[in-house]
């Protein structure tokens, strides 16, 4: 996988250069990296969408195939319920793409203070989607998830118990009431 | 005593500058209202929630109590020093503020109406939105809390005696909702601190259950919160304001709507479809659904069940308030403040338009208690001129309007919708109305097509104001009065303004001609 990625990393390179550079400064909290593999996704998909649409319009692997990439779309939140059409999958951007990431996401529904936040967040393991905890920041959404994102239960955020530092800092000052200087000092 | 079918009459307070007056509601005789209490001095109004009461504030701190049903004053009380008052839900106690002038003095008085004692008495510092008034009633008044820093102090309403029956410790609370009817749950706002999430939590009132919160919900960026509690306290809304928009979308700050359940079973955003603050939000008056005016403008509307599906689509206009009718069915969107004031009136069940109009300027608008009519006011100090009252019906033709030189307030008196019949018929005659008819209120017609209806119902809208044209411009009519009018009336006629001023244009090219030839005659000679 990752020598995959190494060489195919000058091919990304170069198109992410061709990204608009509007949406790289407002994307800028997103690596290249994972840009570009946003953008081979998406240049996959539109390959397929480009290639039903070649087909006759009753052709059973364009209706199947078809239909099926259109769920999946919607059931990412790529496209509308309106946009029941092959022609919208071609009109898919980048940004589409970006913005169904569980950091933006939990930054957009006032989860995170800011969008950085939000993928210290959930790197550090606070945020759950439905009852799964999800620890990656590039997690896709589901159109259907989207309502059940939340603070973990065991996180200090979403009613759990105090976390590592403040039970440290507790611990140092119950020593500090109860033992007097002298244990305090060989306590580190 | 009336018969439990006879409805009780409509009144709306009106106050002007120094006086208050209650006029007898709706329908009018002679087009003009009848007034059932005569001007009386006061510096402030307002009625008990239920309605049962009247607080009038008069000059020199005398704060008197009116019995809505007989207009007469029950009790005075004399406060000295009086900054606010407020009567609880049913009418039953007063709470005042005072200036305190020692430090020791207890300045937030409770009395109890009908005795004229005082039953409570505590000290507070000073008075912000959140913490007036001192004593939160539910609806009923069966639960009774205060809010103090880290703690909820619960009152027992029947007997203030007792003091503080047991007190709720919440860290850090700034704001508390009590629900509506029945009281039994409390909603409390914790804001952000030093890292952890500001958060909103619903507790029981019941002392046995208060252990844990029982429900909760997390969240960042937010300043402040506003409550909304339904009206069988199946669950709260709130909007969570913050002062600073972190998205950088808009100047004003962002706002978020959230949905907490008591039993659980939703606990979170309500997903709207379009990006922006959300403007208003209400639960209807049975508590079955809620409306949410959102997004930038234009502002899409949509009406919720109370599990957060959508429920009815009501499209986008500029509108930035919903008014639900209390008898359940019809909802009005409005675009009140900056907005020009389009009202559109909805039937719900049916999902259909069925009129809408225009009221500029206005500052309040209500629904009747009996949901037949619809009350808009502009009123001072926000609007120094062209204060005036103006009632619609339900279908949003105009019935009355009354201009004033000063209005300070007009609201109706509150009753409990339970008490009116149901507006089913008005409905249905609604539909079946012609356009030469607006007002006839025939029973028992079938609904007719929506088309016709609403062609017949919709007031025309004004006219589009002609461009103004400044009046030194060639084309006003003035100056063409003044260029052209003896040629006009002489033998131009039917002239356009173009050839008259071609016609000029020609005649004076021919004089100057004429007076160069003549003068290069002359001065060849």
């Amino acid at each position: 996988m990752g020598r995959h990625l190494r060489s195919q990393g000058v091919r990304m390179r170069r198109s992410v250069l061709m990204l608009s550079l509007s949406l790289l400064v407002s994307m800028a909290y997103v690596a290249s990296v994972s840009c570009g593999r946003v953008q081979y996704a998406l240049s996959r998909i539109r390959n397929a969408a480009r290639e039903l649409l070649t087909l006759d319009e009753k052709n059973p692997k364009r209706i199947f195939e078809g239909e099926a990439l259109l769920r999946r779309m919607k059931r990412y939140g790529l496209l509308d319920e309106g946009q029941d059409k092959l022609d919208y999958v071609l009109a898919l951007t980048v940004e589409n793409f970006l913005s169904r990431r569980l950091q933006t996401i939990v930054f957009k529904r006032g989860m995170a203070k800011s969008i950085h936040h939000a993928r210290v967040l959930i790197r550090q393991r606070h945020i759950r989607v439905g009852r799964q905890l999800v620890n990656v920041p590039s997690f896709m959404v589901r159109v259907e998830s989207e309502n059940h994102i939340g603070f973990s239960l065991t996180s200090p955020f979403g009613g759990g118990g105090p976390g590592r530092v403040k039970r440290k800092n507790q611990k140092a000052a119950a020593k500090k009431a109860a033992g007097g200087d002298g244990d305090e000092e060989d306590e580190e | 005593m009336s018969s439990v079918q006879q409805s009780p009459a409509l009144e709306i307070l009106v106050r002007k500058p120094d006086c208050f007056s209650i006029w007898a509601g709706p329908p009018f005789p002679n087009s003009k209202p009848t007034s059932k209490l005569e001007k009386t001095p006061c510096t402030s109004t307002k009625f008990s929630e239920d309605g049962s009461k009247l607080l009038v504030t008069k000059p020199n701190g005398v704060v008197s109590i009116y019995n809505c049903k007989s207009l007469t004053e029950i009790r005075s009380f004399e406060v000295p020093n009086l900054l606010a008052s407020t009567l609880s839900p049913c009418g039953t106690y007063l709470q005042t503020f005072q200036k305190s002038s020692s430090p020791q003095e207890k300045n937030v008085m409770v009395w109890n109406v009908e005795s004229g004692v005082p039953v409570y008495q505590l000290l507070q510092k000073n008075m912000s939105k959140t913490t007036w008034p001192s004593i939160q009633f539910s609806s009923d008044e069966s639960t009774a809390c205060r809010m103090v820093t880290n703690e909820i102090h619960f009152f027992d309403p029947k007997d203030f005696s007792k003091g503080i029956i047991y007190k709720l410790r919440v860290p850090g609370v700034a704001s508390i909702g009590i629900s509506k009817a029945p009281g039994s749950y409390l909603a409390a706002f914790v804001p952000e601190a030093k890292g952890m999430p500001a958060s909103v939590q619903i507790y029981s009132c019941n002392k046995d259950l208060q252990t844990q919160p029982l429900a909760r919900r997390s969240f960042f960026r937010c300043s402040s919160v506003q409550f909304h509690w339904n009206k069988d306290s199946f669950g709260v809304l709130f909007v969570a304001q913050s002062d600073v928009d972190k998205t950088n979308q808009s100047y004003y700050g962002e706002t978020k709507l959230n949905y907490l359940t008591v039993d659980g079973s939703h606990e979170g955003l309500v997903s709207l479809k379009k990006e922006g603050p959300v403007h208003d939000v209400q639960w209807s008056i049975s508590g079955s659904e809620f409306a949410v005016v959102y997004g930038f403008m234009p502002a899409k509307a949509t009406i919720f069940d109370k599990k957060c599906k959508v429920l009815v689509e009501l499209g986008e206009g500029p509108y930035n308030t919903i008014r639900w009718n209390p008898k359940g069915r019809l909802l009005c969107l409005a675009g009140f403040g900056n907005l020009p004031g389009n009202m559109a009136f909805w039937d719900c069940s049916e999902k259909r338009l069925l009129g809408s109009t225009k009221a500029e300027c206005s500052v309040t608008s209500e629904w009747s208690p009996d949901g037949h009519y619809f009350m808009t006011a502009t009123t001072a100090p926000r609007l120094q001129i062209d204060n005036c009252v103006k009632i619609f019906h339900c279908d949003g033709s105009l019935y009355f309007t009354k201009m004033f030189d000063r209005l300070y307030q007009a609201e109706w008196k509150p009753e409990a919708p339970e008490k009116f019949g149901e507006i089913n018929g008005l409905v249905k005659s609604l539909g079946g109305l012609k356009i030469e008819e607006p007002r006839k209120q025939a029973q028992g017609l079938k609904v007719a097509q929506p088309s016709s209806s609403k062609t017949a119902n919709v007031s025309a809208p004004p006219a589009k104001p002609a461009a103004y044209r400044p009046p030194h411009a060639k084309n006003a009519a003035v100056v063409q009065q003044e260029l052209f009018g003896g040629l006009a009336a002489s033998g131009s006629g039917e002239m356009s303004k173009n050839a008259l001023r071609n016609k000029k244009r020609r005649e004076k090219q021919r004089e100057k001609k004429a007076a160069e030839a003549s003068g290069a005659g002359e001065n060849d000679n």
